[in-house]
This record gives structure tokens, sequence and C-alpha cells, in this order.
């Protein structure tokens, strides 16, 4: 396999710069790369060639000219089909979408394009950002690089997919309830979900929009860090926009632990976590303990109620953020010229969305509905109240939550299809961080025959700085033993 | 002999400010002066509802609004 296309994001801007290579060149080799592997990853629901090579051109022509060119000039980022990009046709792997083409760019893809990024194409996903395994995307799953019989982890499973497999060097997801930190740790690599409000989710097509985030995702944490100082920031078009301070994550990337305090809830290692997994993630923790940093067990009894809290709050913002496909401005419109508005409007919604997204919008109708608002909505948000604090009062003498990313190890496709409870429970480790606010990051940290396992570490919100540092650490001294099955 | 019972009153006002001295829509900066145009002309992701689009509190209206409630004196 061609070593080109194991570059980092920096090697790659570098080389690019003095011309060793050609942005055209690479951007050449990721298509030859995706041609040989897509039939058995799956990874992409739209590729768009035309524009990568006519944004490679360029850049390489501006470089002749000895122009200056952006942080990220060459590197070739895959995005996941639920955020805009204008004039391409953006899906959220939803027949409901299955012709729409977004007639903007959501900022993160202004924000990448002025960094002269490559955009390669839009990345499979569960329907609507629903699920844990991208088996719920209504165009086919998405197959675990490391073993095709398993799956890559949702819903950004094509994002961190095609990171994985060597199609493309960088990409961007979503993460609701660990819809990146999950593919990450599956398919063994990085993904970290940024502090609430740091990256806009203007253009990101919503799904609950005060859990979720665009989240970077990369085969090592220096590539994640440069993402992520691309794309973060106020925006003025996103409300819950906040800006980064002081944060310099290039800065972050030194191997020293040391005084680092871990907070180790024992919640995070509860019954359902699998052996293999917690044995991984402690031996992360030794090795942490190894390098100068210190951890104690805790106890945060809030942490049992966050998945039910997490699913009451996602589905009731779904069935109000859903509530637009209608057919009338956009989308999957059937031809129902004989039928009433409320009928139409059924049969359409009925045709266009999956099961998944049909199941959370009806429960989330349920719970938002009058008798019933008290009991669930209200009670899962007071719910979270508890759990943000108690997080809070953790990081007073903590600077770090560690615990598994995944209770269990990738599972095979199909496996958990039956009762959507057991797809539901993957969610437990991940859905604090939505919940809370708060930064969360997955790093590979070893693998159990060949298949990967992630450590996820938590931060007090916009410390990511600390989440980079410990992260690159872990790096430089764990290295799975993974193999790519393409 | 017939007990009376004293009927008490209670009046609820609901209260409206209609803000026509606003240049853009509410929620995003297309203009709201929508009187001479055709359909569909003003319009915008935002208003449009478009998959992604997130809505912008229009400032001045918020600030317009509150000062008409200020200026009802309201007893406590």
């Amino acid at each position: 396999m061609s070593r080109i296309l194991e570059l980092s994001a920096s090697e790659l801007v570098s080389k690019i710069r003095t011309q060793e290579i050609t942005a055209e060149e690479y951007v050449n080799k990721c298509y030859e790369r995706i041609k040989k592997v897509e039939d058995k990853i799956h990874a992409f629901i739209t590729l768009t060639e035309n524009i990568a090579l006519e944004k490679a051109q360029e850049i390489d022509s501006r470089i002749r000219k000895n122009e200056n060119v952006g942080l990220l000039s060459g590197v070739v980022v895959a995005i996941k089909d639920n955020i805009c990009i204008n004039d391409v046709r953006t899906t959220c792997a939803s027949k409901m979408l299955e012709n729409f083409i977004s007639p903007y760019d959501a900022t993160v893809i202004e924000r990448l394009k002025s960094q002269d990024a490559i955009l390669i194409g839009k990345t499979n996903m569960d329907e609507f950002a629903m699920g844990t395994s991208t088996e719920h995307s209504q165009f086919g799953p998405t197959h675990n690089p490391h073993d095709l019989d398993r799956v890559p982890g949702g819903s950004s499973g094509g994002s961190a997919a095609s990171v994985a497999a060597l199609e493309t060097t960088i990409s961007l997801g979503s993460d609701t309830g660990g819809s990146v930190r999950c593919p990450a740790s599956f398919c063994g690599i990085v993904g970290m979900k940024p502090t609430y409000g740091l990256i806009s989710r203007y253009g990101l097509i919503a799904y609950a929009n005060s859990l979720e985030q665009i989240s970077p995702i990369a085969r090592n944490v220096a590539d994640l860090a440069l993402l992520t100082e691309c794309i973060a920031g106020r925006d003025s078009k996103d409300s819950t926009s906040i800006d980064s301070g002081t944060q310099n994550l290039k800065n972050c990337l030194v191997d020293d632990v040391s005084g680092v305090k871990i907070g180790v809830p024992e919640e995070l290692f509860g019954m359902g976590t699998d052996e293999v997994v917690s044995k991984a993630v402690w031996e992360a923790i030794f090795k942490l303990e190894g390098l100068g940093a210190t951890f104690s067990k805790i106890k945060l009894e809030s942490l049992e109620y966050a998945l039910a809290s997490y699913y009451i709050i996602a589905m009731s913002e779904a069935s109000s953020n859903l509530a637009r496909y209608d057919g009338l401005r956009y989308g999957l419109r059937l031809n129902d010229e004989s039928y009433d508005w409320s009928t139409a409007y059924s049969r359409n919604r009925g045709v266009g969305f999956g099961a998944e997204v049909k199941r959370r919008i009806m429960l989330g109708t349920f719970a938002l509905s009058a008798g019933y608002y008290n009991e669930y909505y209200l009670k899962a948000q007071r719910v979270r109240t508890l759990i943000r604090q108690e997080l809070s009062k953790a990081f007073k003498d903590f600077d770090l939550i560690i615990g598994p990313t995944m209770p269990i190890l990738p599972f095979k496709l199909g496996e958990k299809l039956l009762d959507p409870l057991e797809m539901y429970m993957c969610d437990v480790d991940t859905v604090i961080a939505n919940l809370a606010g708060i930064p969360a990051i997955s790093v590979p940290c070893s693998s159990s025959q060949g298949l990967p396992i992630g450590v996820q570490m938590m931060a007090p919100a916009l410390r990511e700085d600390v989440l980079i540092k410990v992260a690159f650490s872990l790096e430089q001294h764990l290295k799975p033993d993974l193999e790519l099955k393409v | 002999m017939m007990a009376t019972t004293e009927l008490k009153v209670k009046i609820g006002l609901e209260v409206h400010c209609q803000l026509t001295n606003l240049k853009s829509k509410l929620f995003c900066s297309c203009s709201s002066d929508y009187r001479q145009s055709p359909p569909n002309t003003h319009v915008c992701p935002v208003c449009m509802g478009t998959p992604g689009s997130l809505p912008v509190l229009n400032r001045k209206a918020v600030e317009d609004a509150s000062s008409d409630c200020f200026s009802f004196e309201y007893a406590d």
C-alpha cells in the first residue's frame, strides 16, 4: 500500500507546500484507494470528485505562484452526510432527503474551504444520526475495516471507517450521544466531541440541538487538534456557539502527564462492560500512572440515570426537529394530489423515514405531550442538571474523568437489531458528555483478537487542552495491535 | 333562607406587541417589508426551515418589546 496514504495531515501540508508531492496527486491516490475498497467498506454515500480535483489543482497552482495557502492545504476531508455542502447532495442517509441538494455551506465547511481543505465526499451514517452502528442507513451499512463482518460503530460510521481505511486523511462527524467517539473506538482511531458550542452547528442537520456537536475524527491526535482549531470558534449564525478563549491545542502535543489527576467512576465499569474492555482501559490508566499522573476511584451516582435522561431528551428534540420534513419545500414528495393534507403529510413521512427514525419521533412526541411532559421530559432535564452538577463537583478534584468509550467490542452486523434497547445500551458511557456539554475524546488503547478498544476521557468545559495533552501521551505509549482487512 | 355567594371575576389580558418598525424578520436577516413584494422573495435557508439552518433572535425586537412592557407600569 502506498505510504502516501498514511501521511498525517501536518506531514501532508508540508510536503505539498514544498511541492514534494502535489495535492492533485494525493487526491487521485485517495480516489484510487476509495475505488479499491469501497465495495467492501461502503463508507461513502456521495463522492465529490469534481470539486475535489478542482480544489487540488487550484491549490497546486497557487503554490507554484508562491502564494499563501491555508493550514489544511491539500488535506483531504470526508464529511458526514448530515453536514451541508452547497450544491452537493446531502441525504442524512434517508429516503426523505435522498435528492436534497443543499443551497448553502455549513459554517464548518466555509472554514474548511478557507483553509484549503479538499472535500472528498459525504459519508454514510445512521439515518438522521439516530443509531450506534450505521446499520440504520437507508443506503446500506458500513463495514468495520478491521473486521468486515462487524459494525464500524455509529452514527458517524462512514466518517470513521473512511479514515481508518485510508480513504481520506481526516473527517468530520457529529456526536449527539457518542456518534463520533463510538465509531472512533470501534475503528481504532481518535475522535473527539468538543465542548458544547465550540464548533458551530449551522449547517448540521439537526437531530437534538441541545446535545449535538460537529466533531473531528483523525488517525492521530495531532491531526485532530489541527482540524479542531481550523473549525472552532464563535459563529454569529449559531447563537449557541462560543469562543475557545485561550486554547492553543498545538502546544498541547507534548508527552507530559505529570501531576494530572484522574477520576475513575465505578459506574463506567458497570454490569454490561466486557472484561477485556475493562482490563484494557485499566491498563491505560496504570500506564498514565506510570507516566506521572495520579488516579482515584470515585462514585458518581447520577450516572446511573444518564442513559434514560439522554434518550428522553434526544427523542423529544428529534420529534421537534424532524417536524419540518413535510415534503412542501424540499425532500421527498409523493404524488398525493388526491389526499387531504393530513393524510398526505403522514404518508409522505411514513415512506420517507426509516423504522428507527419513526420510533424516535413517536416516543419523543409522547414524552412531550400534555399529561406526560412533566413525568418524562421535565424529569429528564432535571436529572440532566444533577449529572452536570455531580460532574462539576468531581472536576474540582480531578482534571480528567476516564473510562471505556464503549462497554463492548465491535459487534457483528445484525447482532443488535432485534431489540432497540440493546443498541441504546451501548451508549451508556458516551451520553454523559453530551448531557453535561463537556468535551470527551476516544483514543485507541488496545485490541482483543484484532478488534479495537478505545479509552474515553472527559474534561471540564473548554478544557480540550487537557484531553489533547493526555491523549497525545497515551498515543506515544500505547500501540494497539491492529490490522486493516482491506 | 337562601345562601348568597360572592362571585369573583378574574380577567386575563393577552397583550401582543406588533413590531412593525423592524427592518428584518424575527429570526433571520431577511427583510420584513413584505407588503409590496411577490411571495417567496424575502426568504433564506433560516426562515424556509431548510435542514441545518438555525434561528438567530432579532436583538431590536427584544429591546423594543421589552421597553413596551416596561412602559406599562405593572403594579406588584
